[in-house]
């Protein structure tokens, strides 16, 4: 309990920078817009930070200039479609990260780890971008398996209840429900199989290296030879100690995440949050700039609380601090 | 540093230039890396005498040409044309110099900032200390890539301004993993013992704490550099960077989306390169990230 | 150290790789299977038809567009006119009239009109009443009177309506009875019936508007007509979505689901078309017709283009007043190049605003080719000021008569930069691009114009008429009281005469150059093997109200590709 307070003073703490940047950000942009210079006084601005923070409380984020829309509003709209991409994306690299970390161990050297180690290492240097193309051209438009962009075809019209299309499918209820689901699953596929690859060549690096140094350390060994089955050792020992180092990075995954999730959704066309993100800085919308940033700091932030937590529930000694 | 003792029984040591390079030499594929890295290096060097046309000349009977080894490719251009009948391999050449003095440039400012900012408020006051790194924090919860774009939103799309972005951007990244490097290096016993013995501001900072994290300041910049890279040629597939006369590679790609049935090469070729030269970095940083290590190899 | 494994932990081993080969087995089993339930003949699929077009509208009121892509998303699919024009045989055939006469003096026309005709049944309205002469009125004086409740509402602007001058056409329109009506014209005029068939003449709901007079905004983005669909939901930049109108007075749609998938990015659309998420595919680009014709699941419907692209010069703005500087500028471009990069051969080069293929093209006047040492040397007379910086304007998005005013900019600023002219580059965003040139922001402008029908006259009055110059679609602001005299009497004559003024007008135009007309690009439409029925207008509009889907697999089986010509018959 007092880590998690300790993690949200921190929380709290950051945040304060992160509106007086945005603050700071969004006058001299529009400063420098504008060809004015800055002619307010210190307390004059102070007041105005002030007045801006009242208001981000009150729920006032700011107003999208292109179409007029609460900042906030449209945020948490677009929001679950960029999670329908971030959180498959997540479990299944760390499950399928898993599974190749332990067949590594099993059987290393055999052509599937070989292939994993190469694959993991290109996979590193591959640009997300040209990466999400090459995709697309084998899957979509070479194979014709997969639609090219968007959530869902528009022949269906699915009221939105929770912004997850694969929710709102099966609670509609319009007939075509069960079809709609399986088109939603179809455009979810290649995104989210793009954006799988980058944390799981780094899982997969880092769980396989932890593991196999872990493996071969001597207090496993040790038990092997005590005859303590296989899958307990693994299980058990190995990789509950083999996680630390990789959550440990995953707070630097997760801005990869996103950064990787800006691109993929400009790919797809896919309307979430990066999407909106690239819009408003073509268009140079520095007000509801200012209050975006803000917002997704605040979801990096819950992200980096969530997997500190992860880390201290499966980290004894951080418990014991 | 390691360490032997020779036949006369005395201690020697062995420079620690020389081990690394020993160690380095051992690892196959840092090797291989350092490999294509110098040839890449060497491409670009000699960029402006290898490429066999100008860059932006558009071959008005040339357009879309495939690659010269497949059917309809021709030998006078090496990799083919693009949508306005220029030739790519030029385009790679020298969108290469491009996009790899980029990096450099904005890795290097990155670094000379990052750096002696962490020396400086590290080695000097304590809440100064606190409020840099602090500050340093809150930039370092966004992405590179959010951050860079929020800058260029205020200067503008080009190819300088998306370096100067990066450079930027990269700036709390340097500064923080200096920051902790250093003061680790604080609490070291021959650093407290130098100073103890009344070591002056420089010789303890060139003698002794900068040898001592060299190693975390090349790793650093070797791994930013491949960021830097794959940051830039972003920049310029979004559209925020190079803009369509600039031959930078991310930019090229950009553009061939729209020509992707007409001229799949000109997806393929510039990938193709930035995941060679990205991949000879990591590479070149794992072997460097290896060879420094305290552990035995 | 080595050691053998074990009996059991070999076992934990083999079971282990078993589960994982199983596990990676399923996970691909499954996404082939989602993507193949997908693919199959489901029920909403199979009876939804998506066009993937190339622009947003701007309105769903065809009286106020002049965008392709406006009008194709509204006139065909939501409304009827009174006259329809057979597509093959040009002629003019009954539909909301069923029958109509002409007085001796062709001054006077009775329509009868069908009274069994029901507005659209919707979600934001329902009618009272079936379509009746009180309809066609206010249609009509919408777009005529000034005084009209609803003249200014959406864009404000009728320009089809003015530009044809319907304004001083019509006199007096009159309801006779519930179901005929009378239009009362100032002078005899043989086209008047082909007006009427036009998009802009689409019937709209007087009923609907009445019930609207406190939020006339609406009238135009909810839109109601007599038409094949019914307009469901709009969201810019992505869908528009109809359902099929089931009480709909004609042959009924064959699909319940209509959506226009709006992709700007030609490379979009095709692959939307390729990965069968559309069902037809909205101006391909020229260099990927190659593609197209390859490839064994796509036809390709190629129509000769009633078009032109050109190159227009503000005669407002100095220095293009002048006519040396015109001329030094159009003779310095290549216009072949042009056409063999931009249009991949897919167009003929213009030798006069006139496609080839209408009535009063003229083809034996001086044609204008490249010539660079004049282009210079005529600058040089004109006292040229080597610092002047050219503006071109191009429109971002692709056009029947351009499929890429950028790449075609820049290639024209190749050829200035040879004769040491600089220029630069503008563009805006499709609705404030044209609403700038009505401005007469530009220097020049790189445009074009698709033709309504075979008309001459109806060609060039818009856009090189003074009237066209005051209503704002002439972009040169072009004003020749000669080129308006041998319009006005090619207008009011036939035969030879109307081509000797014709020919006049032309010669005019080539002596003044206000535009430099660059090209007549044909029509693509790219779609599905398995449908029939796909069509283009003669002017290049769309018509999705007869296409069928080939639901038999049999029937996909044996289609050969499709790569039709529609030949028009031309008089």
């Amino acid at each position: 309990m007092k880590f998690l307070l300790k993690k949200l003073a921190f929380f709290f703490l950051l945040m304060v920078g992160v509106s007086v940047t945005a603050f700071i950000f969004s006058n001299y942009a529009l400063n420098h817009a504008h060809n004015t210079v800055h002619s307010q006084t210190f307390w004059n601005e102070s007041l105005q930070y002030f007045r801006f923070i009242l208001e981000l409380f009150q729920g006032h984020f700011g107003v999208v200039r292109h179409d007029g829309s609460a900042v906030l509003e449209t945020f948490l709209l677009k929001l679950p479609a960029s999670l329908e991409l971030i959180i498959p994306a997540i479990l299944l690299a760390w499950v399928l990260g898993t599974f190749l970390a332990i067949n590594a161990i099993l059987r290393p050297g055999g052509h599937v780890d070989s292939m994993t180690q190469i694959l993991g290492d290109a996979m590193n240097s591959i640009p997300v971008f040209w990466l999400g193309l090459i995709l697309l051209m084998i899957f979509a438009t070479g194979l014709e398996l997969f639609p090219v962009s968007g959530r869902l075809d528009y022949i269906y019209e699915i009221k939105p209840v929770t912004g997850f299309m694969l929710i709102d499918t099966l609670l509609s209820s319009k007939s075509y429900s069960g079809e709609a689901f399986f088109n939603a699953l179809n455009h979810l596929i290649l995104p989210v199989m793009t954006l799988t690859i980058i944390p799981l060549s780094y899982v997969n690096l880092q769980l396989r290296n932890g593991m196999k140094e872990i493996h071969n350390s001597a207090y496993i060994r040790a038990a092997r030879s005590r005859g303590m089955s296989r899958s307990r050792l693994i299980w058990r020992h190995s990789f509950p100690n083999a996680i630390k180092p990789v959550l440990d990075g995953m707070s630097l995954q997760f801005s990869v995440l996103i950064t990787s999730t800006i691109i993929i959704e400009y790919l797809f066309s896919w309307p979430g949050i990066g999407h909106w993100f690239l819009l408003l800085i073509k268009q140079q919308d520095f007000l509801a700039l200012r209050g975006v940033v803000i917002l997704i700091a605040v979801i990096i932030l819950i992200a980096n609380i969530a997997t500190d937590l992860l880390n201290y529930l499966t980290n004894p000694k951080l418990r014991r601090e | 540093m390691s360490h032997y003792i020779d036949r006369f029984g005395e201690l020697k040591l062995i420079n620690p230039f020389r081990e690394f390079w020993y160690r380095y030499e051992n690892h196959p594929s840092a090797l291989f890396g350092l490999l294509i890295f110098s040839m890449i290096i060497l491409l670009f060097l000699l960029s402006p005498i290898l490429a066999p046309y100008d860059v932006n000349h558009q071959f008005k009977d040339h357009i879309m040409v495939p690659p010269s080894w497949l059917s309809g490719g021709e030998i006078n251009f090496l990799l083919g044309t693009d949508e306005l009948g220029r030739d790519i391999f030029s385009r790679l050449l020298i969108g290469g110099a491009t996009t790899i003095s980029g990096a450099f440039l904005a890795v290097f400012m990155a670094a000379i900032v990052g750096i002696s900012l962490a020396i400086f408020t590290t080695l000097t006051g304590s809440w100064l200390n606190r409020i840099t790194i602090y500050i340093f924090d809150v930039l370092l919860t966004f992405p590179i890539l959010i951050i860079a774009l929020l800058i260029i939103s205020i200067i503008g799309k080009s190819l300088h301004h998306s370096i100067l972005a990066i450079s930027i951007a990269m700036i709390p990244h340097f500064y923080k993993s200096l920051s902790n490097a250093i003061s680790l290096e604080i609490n070291k016993p021959y650093y407290i013992a130098a100073k103890l013995d009344g070591a002056s501001g420089f010789t303890l900072l060139f003698s002794v704490l900068m040898p001592n994290i060299l190693g975390a300041i090349i790793i650093h910049l070797s791994l930013s550099l491949s960021t830097a890279i794959i940051e830039i040629a972003t920049l310029g597939f979004l559209g925020f960077g190079a803009q369509s006369l600039q031959p930078e590679w991310g930019a090229m790609i950009g553009n061939a989306r729209s020509f992707i049935f007409q001229a799949p090469w000109s997806v393929w070729v510039p990938g193709i390169a930035i995941f060679i030269s990205v991949l000879a970095i990591h590479l070149v940083s794992n072997g460097i990230k290896d060879s420094l290590s305290k552990d035995k190899y | 150290m080595k050691r053998q494994p074990s009996h059991s932990m070999n076992q934990f081993n083999k079971q282990y790789s078993t589960h994982l080969k199983i596990l990676t087995t399923a996970l691909i089993l499954l996404t082939l299977l989602i993507s193949a339930c997908n693919s199959e003949n489901k029920s909403l699929k199979s009876q939804s038809l998506v066009y993937c077009s190339e622009g947003s509208p701007t309105t769903f009121n065809p009286q106020q567009a002049t965008s392709s892509f406006t009008l194709d998303a509204s006139a065909r699919v939501l409304y009827n006119r009174l006259l329809e024009i057979n597509p093959q045989t040009q002629n003019i055939e009954p539909s909301l009239a069923k029958s109509w006469e002409i007085s001796t003096n062709g001054r006077h026309y009775v329509f009868h009109l069908r009274q069994d005709v029901k507005f659209h049944h919707t979600d934001y309205w329902t009618p009272q009443r079936n379509f009746n002469a009180d309809d066609v009125i206010f249609t009509f004086n919408r777009q005529r009177l000034n005084t009209h409740p609803f003249h200014y509402v959406g864009l404000g602007k009728y320009p089809m309506f003015e530009a044809n001058g319907l304004k001083e056409l019509i006199s007096n329109i009159i309801k006779i009875d519930a179901h005929t009506v009378e239009f009362i014209l100032s002078r005899k005029s043989s086209k008047f019936l082909n007006f009427l068939a036009m998009e802009f003449a689409s019937i709209q709901s007087a009923e609907y508007a009445n019930s609207l007079m406190d939020k006339r905004s609406q009238f135009d983005h909810f839109p109601i007509g007599t038409g094949p669909f019914k307009f469901q939901q709009y969201v810019p930049d992505t869908f528009i979505r109809y359902h099929r109108n089931d009480e709909y007075f004609g042959i009924p749609a064959k699909f319940k689901t209509l959506v226009f998938a709006i992709t700007a990015n030609a490379s979009n659309r095709l692959s939307k078309l390729i990965t069968h998420e559309c069902d037809l595919m909205s101006q391909p680009l020229p260099n990927q017709l190659n593609i197209i014709r390859k490839s064994k699941a796509i036809s390709l419907l190629t129509q000769t283009g009633f078009n032109v692209a050109y190159w227009a010069f503000n005669t407002h703005k100095k220095p293009f007043d002048d006519i040396r500087v015109r001329t030094a500028l159009s003779l310095a471009i290549s216009r072949k190049n042009i056409i063999k990069i931009i249009y991949n051969d897919g167009a003929h080069i213009a030798h006069s605003p006139l496609p080839p293929t209408m009535y009063g093209a003229t083809i034996p006047l001086p044609i204008l080719s490249q010539n660079r040492p004049r282009s210079i040397k005529l600058l040089k007379q004109a006292h040229w000021d080597p610092e002047f910086v050219v503006d071109i304007w191009a429109m971002p998005v692709q056009r029947p008569y351009n499929p890429d005013a950028k790449r075609m900019a820049e290639l024209i600023q190749d050829d200035l930069t040879k004769i040491h002219v600089k220029s630069r580059i503008i563009s805006y965003e499709w609705g404030q691009f044209l609403n700038r040139l009505r401005l007469g922001e530009h220097q020049t402008v790189l445009l074009g114009w698709s033709a309504d029908n075979n008309d001459p006259d109806d060609f060039l009055t818009p856009l090189l008429s003074c009237h066209g110059a005051r209503t704002g679609t002439n972009r040169a602001f072009w004003c020749d009281p000669e080129f308006d005299s041998n319009l006005r009497k090619s207008i009011n004559s036939e035969g030879m005469q109307k081509l000797l003024y014709l020919k006049n007008a032309q010669q005019i135009f080539k002596n003044q150059l206000p535009w430099l007309p660059i090209a007549h690009s044909k029509q693509f439409l790219a779609y599905q093997n398995n449908l029939t029925g796909v069509q283009l207008t003669l002017t290049g509009r769309v018509d999705l109200s007869h296409v069928s889907r080939l639901n038999n697999s049999l029937d996909v089986a044996n289609t050969s590709k499709k790569s039709s010509n529609t030949k028009v018959n031309l008089k």
